[in-house]
């Protein structure tokens, strides 16, 4: 299993999804969304945790059939998506399994796995209809 | 930039799966060679150049060369746009006067050492998991845990876009991604020094190449190798005297996309739009149009970035790369490129224009009398000629 190794930074990010929630990066300064990888607004302004409504579209998707690493060859297949929040940021996820009738465009919502005792990882998957 | 500005010597060691040998020893091969193909003694030159990420320092070659004064040596930083980068450095300073022989070099051992298409396996921790940090677009926290492991799977995210955005049916992008691999592997079969000499694939063979990240196959992703490759840059006084036919570089333009080296698929499209207009503002200075060029490199990270490049770059509309393809009417990576020859992150497309516009090449185009470059993803184009800018 690949587990996130967050930062003192990104650390909020991570006990936030254990909770249920997903975090993006807001600029009070100038009412911005970020991906949770940036610290600072091209503004400079130091970015703030805001909770995501945890829903989008997806931007794109590939299904992996091929263990690039031993890690790795334990889980094929998988199915990586990129989504668009409806608040700007595009976050990656992945589901298990060949999801190869994902569609680009289609309504996307997040859910919470928990893989160890103490990581969950945010999933987004296709919305109910 | 200097209009007189040509490469006369270019210079290439073995490529191989497993050098057995260090990189300064390759770039100093590749180096060597180059310097004789230029029919110049090593003392001629004062410059040095390479990709900012290359091991062998410039203060090494010059040494092992005995090389007492270097006048500049420069580093890119533009990532895979870099062969464009150091072409035009090189032109410049010669315009500038900064030096008069400049060899620009890559040399890596991109399958013995660090292998770009697979995911290094970072330490495990005491329950055996293990652990993604810092902000790597690929094995990186918000990555790794989604076995986003290797540029493969971003340009497979890429693929799924183009065919959705387009209206692209999954069998036409799968025969115009075989056209490009098989097409090249072709080619590579009358190389001597292309790793795929001996490995023809035609569509069956490519159908059966396991699929690796959807719609790409194995046979999508260039190859992961060990080699150097090397040319010599000089100005019209060398030029003049040249063994070779020269091959100036006539102009080059890049645009930086910085995403391309830190979230590589975050962009607001994919695959993203870059140097969208670059080339026709090129080409427009020189009053020559897309149909003048006889042979194009383009750095074929994956056989998709093909048909993106032609896109971006204005060889046909968005979209129709897919069936532009079938008959592109121009020769593209004659040598294999990094799908079948090297990957050498575009400096072998260099030096395969070089063979071309020499009338050299072991697929040559007729009257091969304009090549083009581009390289990290339409980030950089550049033109070349045998024939003296005017
Ligand atoms: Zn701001």
């Amino acid at each position: 299993m690949i587990i996130p190794s967050p930062s003192a930074d990104t650390k909020p990010y991570w006990q936030a999804a254990a909770q249920g929630a997903l975090m993006l990066r807001f600029c009070e300064a100038c009412a911005t969304w970020h991906h949770p990888r940036h610290a600072h607004c091209i503004c400079g302004a130091p970015l703030t945790w805001r909770q995501s409504g945890g829903k989008g579209a997806l931007v794109s998707f590939t299904v992996v059939h091929y263990g690039l690493n031993p890690a790795l060859a334990e889980q094929v297949p998988y199915t990586i998506t990129l989504t668009r929040c409806d608040e700007g940021p595009q976050i990656l996820t992945a589901m298990p399994g060949d999801h190869k009738t994902l569609r680009c465009g289609m309504a996307m919502t997040v859910s919470f796995d928990r893989v160890t005792p103490t990581v969950t990882l945010p999933r987004f998957q296709p919305a109910p209809a | 930039m200097s209009q007189t500005a040509a490469i006369i010597g270019v210079g290439e060691s073995d490529y191989s799966w497993a050098s057995g040998k260090t990189e300064i020893d390759m770039a100093l091969n590749a180096i060597r060679l180059a310097i004789a193909d230029a029919g110049l003694a090593a003392s001629d030159i004062d410059g040095l150049m390479r990709f900012s990420f290359d091991n062998v320092a410039q203060s090494s070659v010059a040494e092992a060369l005995g090389i007492t004064e270097v006048r500049l040596a420069l580093d890119s930083a533009s990532g895979a746009s870099s062969a464009v980068t150091l072409l035009a450095a090189a032109a410049s300073a010669i315009a500038l006067g900064q030096a008069e022989a400049i060899v620009c070099y890559r040399s890596f051992n991109g399958r013995s050492m660090l292998r770009l298409g697979h995911m290094p396996i970072p330490p495990r921790n005491e329950e055996g998991n293990v652990l993604a940090e810092g902000a790597s677009p690929f094995g990186g926290e918000f990555t790794g845990p989604y076995g986003m492991a290797a540029p493969s799977c971003a340009f497979g995210l890429w693929a799924q876009a183009y065919m959705q955005r387009h209206g692209i049916a999954e069998d036409k992008m799968i025969r115009a991604l075989g056209t490009i691999v098989t097409r090249q592997r072709d080619y590579a079969t009358r190389n001597p020094n292309a790793l795929m000499r001996d490995k023809p694939m035609d569509l069956d063979g490519y159908l059966k190449s396991p699929m690796l990240a959807t719609p790409l196959r194995k046979a999508d992703l260039c190859l992961e190798s060990d080699g150097a490759c090397a040319f010599v840059v000089v100005g019209k006084k060398y030029a003049q005297r040249a063994k070779t036919r020269p091959v100036y570089i006539w102009d080059a333009d890049q645009c930086l996309s910085p995403n391309y080296s830190n979230f590589f698929f975050d962009f607001a499209e994919l695959p993203p739009r870059i140097g969208i207009g670059m080339m026709d503002r090129l080409l427009c200075r020189h009053k020559i149009r897309h149909d003048d060029i006889n042979v194009l490199g383009i750095y074929d990270a994956s056989s998709s970035s093909v048909l993106y490049d032609l896109e971006n770059l204005g060889f046909c509309g968005f979209g129709e790369a897919v069936e532009r393809i079938a008959d592109p009417g121009i020769a593209i990576n004659t040598s294999g490129g990094l799908l079948a020859e090297v990957y050498l992150q575009g400096m072998n497309l260099v030096i395969e224009l070089v063979r071309q516009l020499r009338g050299q090449a072991f697929n040559q185009v007729k009257n091969a009398r304009f090549g083009a470059l581009s390289v990290g993803g339409a980030q950089a184009v550049a033109l070349l000629s045998h024939e003296v800018c005017s």
